[in-house]
């Protein structure tokens, strides 16, 4: 007679072959899933590096003009043909995740990568009048991700 | 046995290389594992860099510039010595043109967009006549 809970060695059982499956999954996963977050701070390739969050504080409303913008910051990167409005683009990496897999075998290893890219967008818009004196600076940040395949 | 303490003591401890049974100089374990410590502070410490922008110079300390005088050139020799701009506003009284290369290697770039190839934003502003009033050299990059 055995003393054992039916039920109990049911769900034994059931549990075994769950490890059964999942202990070599999980021994030939081992060390082979990877996942790299690498800080940074850089400009993307082909984004002006001439603004920081702080240049729409130089330019006061009702005291700068089109002439003051433009001789300190270049030229912009989107404007009305009559200058009423000038429009500054930059970007900014913080962030490129890598992650992906890899199997190692005995003459190739197969797996596959991927990379991430986090960057905070800006832009900083400038609202002139008719003679050209500035009204008002807007400023945007917006989070942007681009993940190359692999 | 030793306790946790004493062997991190132990560790910190940076003595002579030890010698090896063929009198080779082994090196702690401690210092070898220190070069990746750096590796990975250092690759933290990259995405807390900052920059800092620079403020326009005047264009007649660029010899490629030199020729521009406020209230002599005008747009029409400018044009036809320089070409067409990169892009105009209120109908060519500002102008803009775009410069690649540092240094004594700039020169006139002719790409429009974004900012790959050229470094610098050359900004011109003239008066109603034609003759140029303002004008500055922007580092955009």
């Amino acid at each position: 007679m055995s003393d054992h809970n039916p039920c109990l060695r049911v769900r034994t059982q059931a549990a075994i072959r769950w490890l059964g499956t999942l202990a070599p999954l999980a021994a030939l996963a081992a060390g082979c899933i990877f996942f790299v977050p690498v800080p940074t701070a850089h400009h993307s390739e082909g984004s002006r590096r001439n603004l920081t969050e702080d240049t729409a504080t130089r330019f006061v409303p009702g005291g700068a003009t089109v002439d003051d913008v433009v001789l300190a910051l270049g030229e912009p990167d989107e404007a009305a043909a009559d200058a009423s409005g000038l429009t500054y683009r930059w970007e900014r990496v913080y962030m490129h995740l890598f992650w992906g897999w890899a199997i190692p075998a005995a003459d190739a290893t197969v797996g596959q990568g991927w990379e991430r890219t986090s960057a905070n967008a800006h832009t900083l818009s400038m609202a002139f009048d008719n003679r050209g004196v500035l009204q008002t600076v807007t400023t945007t940040n917006d989070k942007v991700q681009v993940t190359d395949p692999p | 046995m030793k306790t946790l303490r004493q062997q991190v003591e132990t560790l910190l401890r940076t003595p002579e290389p030890a010698q090896g049974s063929a009198g080779k100089a082994v090196r702690p374990q401690l210092r070898r594992s220190g070069g990746w410590l750096l590796t990975a502070i250092l690759l933290v410490l990259a995405g807390c860099t900052t920059y800092r922008t620079e403020p326009p110079k005047a264009t007649a300390d660029v010899p490629l510039l030199a020729p521009l005088q406020s209230g002599i050139t005008t747009r029409q020799e400018l044009a036809k010595e320089w070409g067409p701009p990169s892009s105009s506003l209120q109908e060519g009284r500002i102008v803009f043109y775009r410069l690649e290369g540092n240094g004594n290697s700039l020169r006139f770039s002719e790409e429009t967009g974004s900012w790959r190839r050229s470094r610098h934003s050359v900004v011109l502003i003239f008066s109603s006549t034609g003759l140029l009033e303002k004008s500055s050299l922007v580092r955009i990059r």
